[in-house]
C-alpha cells in the first residue's frame, strides 16, 4: 500500500502544500486521498481573480491545482514513492468559475505503466457534473530512489 | 480590419486590471518588435525547492497570460481574451530566475485564435530549445455567446466530450452509469 494513504490530513497538507512554495502561496487545501484519487480545494482569494467585477478565479491557479494533483495522484497507487516529471498537460476550460466560489479539483489515475502515468482531472465549483475545467496529463516516472537525469522537468 | 498594434504599456495597463497578473507581478516589455511577458523570480513561485525548480503551474499560468498579452497586442482588444484550452509541454525544469514568455499567433479568426508560446530563461540561452512551450493554445477572442443561439458550446471537440462522458470520475459520479456516447450519423 502506498505510504501516502496512511498519512494524517496534517501530514498530507504538509507533503502537498506547505513544502511546495507555490502551492502554499495559492493556499491549496487538501480534502481527500484514496487509492488512485486525490481531491483538493482552491479557496477563493481576491489575489487570484481573473476579472475583478466577475470575481471568478483565474485560469492560472486552476491549471496549477490540476497540475499539482495530477502530478501526485499516481503516488497513491505505488508501494514506494517515485519521482515524476510532467511531460504534457492539457487543460480545457469549459466555463468561468462562479463568482466568489472555491474551486475543487479531483484527479484520478487512468493508466499506469512502468515509465508512464496517464492522469485525468476535473475542476468544478460545487457541482461535479458541471466542471469548470478538465485536464489530461502524462507523466514520466523515474525508477524508485534514483534521481532523474539532469535537465528533466520536475 | 487590421487593428493598430498596441504598445507593451497598453498591454500592461489592460492586463494589470487582472488581479492574478498583479499577484504574479508580470511585466510586459517590447524587444525587437516582439512582446515579452516576464515573470520575475520570487520565492513564492518555486515548485520544488530540492531540484530546485519553478512550479509547472506557475509556468502554465505565464504561458496563458503571455498568449493573452500577444493577442491583445495584435488585435487591439479592449477586453482580456478568454482561454478555452491549453496544451503545455514541459521540456526541462525551470531555474530560479526570471522567465520570459513570447507568443506567436498561428491563426486568428473573428472568434478564435491559436497561439504558440515559448518560455525561456537567461541561463538556458545556450539550449537550442525552449524550456516549455504551449503546442496549441486556442482561445476565444470574445467571451460572449452569439445572440439567439442558446448555449453555444464550441469549447470542447466532440472526441473530448465523448471521452469525458465515457470516463466519469469514480469519486464524483459514484454509482452513476452513463450510456456510451452515440456518434452522430
Amino acid at each position: 500500500m502506498s505510504p501516502l494513504l496512511s498519512c494524517t490530513p496534517d501530514e498530507l497538507q504538509r507533503f502537498m502544500v506547505t513544502r511546495i512554495p507555490f502551492n502554499a502561496f495559492l493556499g491549496l487545501k487538501m480534502v481527500r486521498i484514496g487509492h488512485g484519487e486525490l481531491v483538493a480545494d482552491l479557496p477563493f482569494d481576491p489575489r487570484l481573480v481573473a476579472d475583478a467585477e466577475a470575481a471568478n478565479l483565474h485560469e492560472g491557479p486552476i491549471s496549477t491545482l490540476l497540475d499539482t494533483l495530477c502530478g501526485t495522484v499516481m503516488l497513491t497507487v505505488m508501494d514506494e514513492p517515485r519521482r515524476s516529471a510532467t511531460l504534457d498537460l492539457r487543460v480545457d476550460f469549459l466555463r468561468p468559475a462562479g463568482a466568489g466560489l472555491d474551486v475543487r479539483c479531483e484527479a484520478e489515475v487512468i493508466g499506469l505503466s512502468d515509465h508512464l502515468a496517464t492522469i485525468r482531472g476535473i475542476a468544478h465549483d460545487g457541482d461535479p457534473n458541471r466542471p469548470v475545467a478538465i485536464a489530461s496529463a502524462t507523466f514520466a516516472l523515474f525508477p524508485p530512489s534514483v534521481s532523474p537525469p539532469a535537465g528533466a522537468a520536475s | 480590419m487590421t487593428a493598430a498594434k498596441l504598445t507593451a504599456a497598453d498591454v500592461q495597463r489592460l492586463l494589470d486590471r487582472v488581479p492574478f497578473v498583479r499577484t504574479l507581478g508580470l511585466v510586459f516589455e517590447e524587444a525587437d518588435g516582439t512582446l515579452r511577458s516576464r515573470m520575475p523570480y520570487r520565492p513564492e513561485v518555486v515548485g520544488n525547492p530540492r531540484v530546485p525548480a519553478l512550479h509547472g503551474g506557475a509556468l502554465a499560468a505565464l504561458m496563458e497570460i503571455a498568449a493573452q498579452a500577444e493577442l491583445i497586442r495584435t488585435t487591439g482588444a479592449t477586453r482580456v481574451p478568454r482561454i478555452f484550452s491549453i496544451t503545455a509541454e514541459y521540456l526541462r525544469s525551470a531555474a530560479l530566475e526570471d522567465t520570459i514568455g513570447s507568443a506567436t499567433v498561428i491563426t486568428r479568426s473573428r472568434r478564435f485564435a491559436n497561439l504558440r508560446v515559448e518560455l525561456r530563461q537567461a541561463s538556458s540561452e545556450r539550449h537550442s530549445h525552449p524550456m516549455a512551450k504551449v503546442r496549441n493554445e486556442v482561445r476565444r477572442l470574445f467571451g460572449r455567446n452569439p445572440p439567439g443561439r442558446g448555449r453555444f458550446c464550441p469549447l470542447l471537440p466532440l472526441s473530448s466530450r465523448q471521452w469525458f462522458d465515457h470516463w466519469p470520475l469514480r469519486s464524483s459520479c459514484a454509482g452513476q452509469k452513463r450510456p456510451p456516447p452515440q456518434r452522430a450519423k
